[in-house]
């Protein structure tokens, strides 16, 4: 729904508005129960396709649905779903072999890949990955699956005779996204989160190349200034690739947003035809196309298509002109507003959040999978207009879950369309970045972007805890502070809310499945819960480390000073964060200044007034850290 | 009681949409809109504080019954600006020709016209906010300045602060006020297009395409602004740093497009200056207009068409409770003017003294990245000098800007463009101080030259 017509809806539903507001909160009680399934009951179970594949003769389109867990096998011709296939849990990316016979799902979820045999349409194999599973490509031969994980920043090798992964390649943080090059000799992946860096540095991200037939790593394409960075792809000859990325502007104080001051849309190019990459704007001085997530260029090399998640429509590149404008321009030019009026030839409007985009075999359809309406537009690539839309047939009634979810996926509400939740929230998670916000002061409170799973019985908000609960977060501040512009009715908040409360925790991957600990993690549990220190001293109650870190969600919702605040935060007095899933979220501390766990003790907690820890050994600190990735 | 100025308009109306030129297409059907004619129109003169009307103006109503003055009890009227939801009309008007413009609403179909500014000095050129406020601009010691009020006219926020006169134009759907002014910003130079939030805060050059004419630009549907340039009809799009000529038939525009359903932009337009202007409508792209009102002895200018449009979003204002305001600028290298790299050691901070002369503020380091951060006095004409090492003045800004009680700005540069998105780096003055340095000219400010 756009702003507008919401805004008029508000208006004309006026006086029930307070009733919807009470009544937010019961329907909040419901999402914030514990998540065993992903669809809670009484909610709609919605399809959100992600990623597609076509077969060998272009007849089917067998499309990735993140939400209901299966692919669902559409006959082009017709526009009909002919067939559904279960997969495993929240599935992210799908790949063919060569001769279209069988097709590799990753469920991010499962941790696994569904082998699925295209005749039949039938989950016929399950092969093991690593945390987070989400690109995948095969091999030329058919004989070696490549799996970015996300979470475990790596890719997995998996032998497809033995169903066997034979090794893990380190890739950056957040792998997610892979290419292969024509020839099929080098794969490229892509990351949603950027490495790991020092405090108040820039981001930089990396396009990992990979050398099939060794099996390594040969290169890492650092990309500067690059935070999250989405679908890669490769011209038909090689010669030009081109991965979709976020600049974020996490560095400057975020006193407004006009002139791309949060975030640049943008593509790096690399390739022969443009030798070192370059990196080139997506955005105009006045409109912004925020989240570039999926790519494509045509087979005769004259387009690049690119979906934009949260503006609701897809770029059109002329290459030949972009090939012009990159040798013209003096480097670099990402910051030039104006640049891309030399090479965007149209701006095509498809449905809510656009993510995986495929082109036909021939190139003159492409395919866009518009992960919040269930369906597919069909775009003519001759007259770049959307031609067709493919109902995948999922529920036609938008709840209030899902109209959160679109609002917090779209860009609509900040000045100029520049930026939406999810463009700090990738995915709904964090970004791993730390922001300067405008009402703290230039370069005070420094913040670190947190988690948003299972929120409910963790408020107040806000590192200083300065919002009592989430639609304070989510109006008026977002709407001041971050948007600058007119932003959420109160039912738009409502539902927004709706759907932030219902984001479960993701499977903890550091939990045995028989729910036992390790031995490590039993160490680190008792030294978690420890009274005493190691000399026998008595721990103050108030610096112990259960005693902030309590209840279910491992806070007691207060706000202490741990002696972590820095010079240029107004108050040390911070929010004490919850636990679960800790293992995911680095860097850490309020201002993100701890890259790792580890950082939190070893560098930040000298006089230990973050927990008694200093008393510990290396081995008995793993131990501590061990337990707390169990959380 | 009819006025004679009443009649006159009368008069005018038989003319209406007969003498349209022979090189001119007939006319296209018929909208609901309105206008302003004028036996005499200076459309610029109000750069200079003066009379755009100097014989007076009134508003006509165009619809398919024919046209009738909008207010017909008052002597003067012009300026028509239409509610989003089509039901209200504001316009600058008087009761009297000794009385001042001020400015009225009348609701569509109601006779009764309300006044909902008063004063001494005219109040012109009026618009609605989004947030149930009015922008115009008020007169005040012979220079027009923008304000905002609410409906009733009260509570008015003065929106500009400078040694010139300023106009608004258009409210851009993104919630700013697109106003008119001389260039550079405080002089009553060449007119250009400018923004400002309607707080106040964040005033700027809608463009840096300095040098030209730019003069009553409007927001089409498309989200260009099309104006009156020196080279005639002319645009800016969200896509390009620079204007765009359109290719519009030969002949002198005066800007102020209203679009039609039909796609069609209605717009003032006359042969050349020895003319008067009539209202014509031209489809972008076209090789001809099509008349559409024209009178032989006034002008047709100031088409709006009356019906609801889209709202604009609200600007939600985030300032704070401080007296004055404070400045980041990323780094003043990042320019249209040229810099050898180190040469900037400081910069100087001027407000206008009563006699409006250059006061000097004070002066403060620009670090080596070329940051620098200052408190600064707000609601008053500022101007920035960047100095070298040895005192020497590398560049002084030409015009002035101002900042809003409590607001915090950051710059990308000095004159970087809109075109140009910030480096995202820590600006290396906020990693000495995050206190700015004080040029409020409260204490003897100093760190640089």
């Amino acid at each position: 729904m756009r702003k507008g017509m919401a805004n008029s809806a508000a208006q004309r539903v006026g006086g029930i508005a307070v009733v919807s507001f009470f009544v937010s909160f019961f329907v909040l009680g419901i999402a914030a129960r514990p998540a065993a399934k992903r669809a809670a009951a009484g909610r709609e179970n919605y399809l959100s396709p992600i990623e597609m594949v076509l077969s060998l003769d272009g007849g089917l389109l067998y499309v990735v649905c993140e939400s209901s867990d299966e692919v669902r096998v559409v006959d082009t011709q017709s526009g009909k779903v002919v067939a559904t296939v279960p997969v495993g849990r929240v599935p992210r990316g799908i790949a063919a072999s060569s001769d279209g016979s069988v097709l590799y799902v990753t469920d991010s979820w499962s941790d696994n890949v569904s082998v699925i045999d295209a005749t039949k349409n039938k989950v016929v194999q399950t092969l093991p990955a690593g945390f987070e599973p989400t690109g995948v490509v095969v091999d030329q031969p058919g004989t070696t699956l490549y799996v970015a994980n996300r979470l475990s920043n790596d890719v997995s090798v998996i032998d497809l005779k033995t169903g066997r992964e034979i090794k893990r390649l380190l890739a950056g943080r957040g792998a997610s996204y892979l290419a292969s090059s024509p020839d099929g000799k080098w794969i490229y992946c892509t990351h949603i989160y950027p490495n790991p860096a020092a405090f108040r540095t820039p981001p930089v991200s990396e396009i990992t190349v990979i050398d099939v037939l060794r099996q390594i790593v040969v290169e890492r394409k650092l990309l500067h200034n690059v935070a999250g960075v989405f679908h890669v792809a490769v011209s038909p000859d090689g010669k030009l690739g081109a991965a979709a990325q976020l600049r974020p502007k996490n560095l400057v104080p975020l006193a407004h947003v006009e002139h791309g001051w949060v975030f640049g849309d943008s593509l790096t190019l690399f390739g022969q035809d443009v030798g070192e990459p370059v990196q080139i704007p997506i955005d105009e001085l006045d409109r912004y196309y925020a989240l570039p997530w999926g790519v494509a260029i045509t087979p005769d090399k004259s387009k690049i298509f690119l979906s934009a998640a949260g503006s609701e429509n897809v770029t059109v590149i002329d290459v030949a002109d972009l090939l012009r404008s990159v040798k013209a321009r003096p480097r670099p030019f990402v910051n030039d507003l104006s640049a891309s009026a030399d090479y965007v030839m149209a701006r095509i409007g498809v449905g809510h959040n656009p993510r995986g985009i495929l082109l036909s075999h021939d190139g003159k359809r492409l395919y866009v999978a518009n992960r919040l309406d269930d369906n597919i537009s069909v775009i003519d690539t001759a007259s770049d207009k959307v031609v067709s839309t493919i109902d995948l047939g999922g529920p036609k009634n938008i709840d209030a879950v899902r109209r959160g979810e679109r609002l917090f996926f779209t860009a609509d509400f900040a000045f100029q369309g520049q930026f939406g939740c999810s463009n700090c929230h990738i995915d709904a998670t964090i970004d791993g970045l730390q922001w300067d916000l405008e009402p703290d002061g230039f370069g005070r409170d420094i913040v670190d972007n947190r988690s948003l799973e299972n929120l409910a019985g963790t408020e107040p908000f806000k590192w200083n805890g300065g919002n009592p609960d989430m639609p304070t977060e989510c109006g008026p501040r977002t709407e001041k502070f971050f948007f600058r512009s007119q932003s959420f009715t109160q039912q738009q908040v409502t539902d927004l809310v709706t759907f932030v409360y219902s984001l479960p925790y993701r499977p903890n991957r550091y939990r045995l499945p028989n729910g036992e600990l390790t031995p490590a993690q039993e160490r680190g549990k008792s030294i978690f819960e420890r009274t005493l220190a190691k000399n026998g001293t008595p721990i103050p109650e108030t610096n112990q480390c259960a005693y902030c870190h309590s209840g279910p969600k491992f806070t007691n919702q207060r706000q202490i000073d741990v002696g972590t605040g820095k010079p240029t935060d107004r108050s040390p007095v911070i929010d004490v964060p919850q636990l679960p899933d800790v293992a995911y979220s680095a860097p850490y501390l309020h201002d993100g200044s701890a890259r790792s766990l580890e950082e939190i003790w070893t560098v930040f907690n000298p006089k230990d007034t973050h927990g008694v820890t200093n008393d510990l050994t290396k081995d008995e600190l793993n131990d501590l850290i061990e337990y707390l990735k169990t959380l | 009681m009819i006025s004679s100025r009443h009649i006159a308009a009368c008069v005018c109306l038989l003319f209406v949409a007969r003498a349209v030129k022979s090189s001119v297409e007939s006319p296209p059907s018929p909208a609901s809109f309105l206008y302003t004619v004028a036996k005499s129109y200076e459309p610029l003169a109000w750069m200079h504080g003066g009379e755009r009307f100097p014989s007076g103006a009134t508003i006509l109503v165009h619809n398919l019954r024919g046209e009738h003055a909008l207010s017909p009890e008052l002597f003067a009227t012009a300026d028509p600006g239409i509610s989003f939801d089509g039901e209200h009309v504001l316009f600058s008007g008087k009761r009297t020709p000794k009385d001042p413009w001020q400015i009225w609403e009348v609701s569509v179909g109601i006779d009764h016209a309300r006044q909902v500014t008063s004063g001494k000095e005219d109040c012109i050129r009026p618009l609605y906010l989004p947030d149930d406020r009015i922008v115009y601009a008020r007169k005040s010691d012979g220079r027009f300045r923008i304000e905002a009020a609410d409906l009733a006219g009260k509570n008015a926020l003065v929106l500009t602060y400078g040694p010139a006169n300023f106009l608004p134009s258009d409210i851009l759907r993104d919630g700013r006020i697109l106003f008119e002014a001389g260039y550079p910003l405080g002089s009553n130079a060449t007119p250009e297009i400018y923004t400002v939030y309607s707080d106040g805060s964040g005033v700027e050059s809608y463009r840096c395409d300095h040098g030209k004419t730019h003069h009553q630009g409007r927001q089409v549907s498309s989200g260009d602004i099309v104006f009156a340039s020196t080279s005639g009809l002319s645009r800016f799009t969200s896509a390009r740093a620079k204007e765009l000529a359109l290719p519009a038939p030969p002949g002198e525009y005066a800007g102020d497009v209203a679009e039609l359903a039909s796609g069609e932009w209605l717009l003032p337009w006359r042969a050349d200056s020895q003319h008067i202007f009539q209202l014509v409508t031209w489809h972008p792209g076209s090789k001809a207009v099509r008349g559409m009102v024209s009178s032989p002895d006034a002008n047709a200018t100031q088409p709006v068409v009356l019906g609801p449009r889209a709202l604009p979003n609200r600007h939600p204002s985030g300032l704070h409770e401080w007296p004055n305001a404070n400045l980041l600028c990323l780094n003043t290298y990042t320019s249209k003017h040229s810099f050898a790299a180190a040469s900037i050691d400081s910069m100087r901070l001027y407000a206008r003294d009563s006699s409006g002369n250059a006061k000097l503020l004070g002066s403060a380091p620009v670090e080596r990245d070329g940051s620098f951060f200052v408190h600064v006095p707000s609601e008053q004409a500022l101007q920035i000098e960047l100095i070298d090492a040895s005192g020497q003045t590398l560049q002084r800004e030409s015009g002035f800007f101002w900042m809003r009680r409590g607001e915090q700005r950051v710059c990308v540069g000095c004159h970087a463009g809109p075109e140009t998105a910030p480096e995202n780096a820590v600006p290396q003055v906020l990693l000495k101080s995050t206190t700015p340095a004080d040029l409020t000219g409260a204490q003897v400010a100093s760190g640089g030259n």
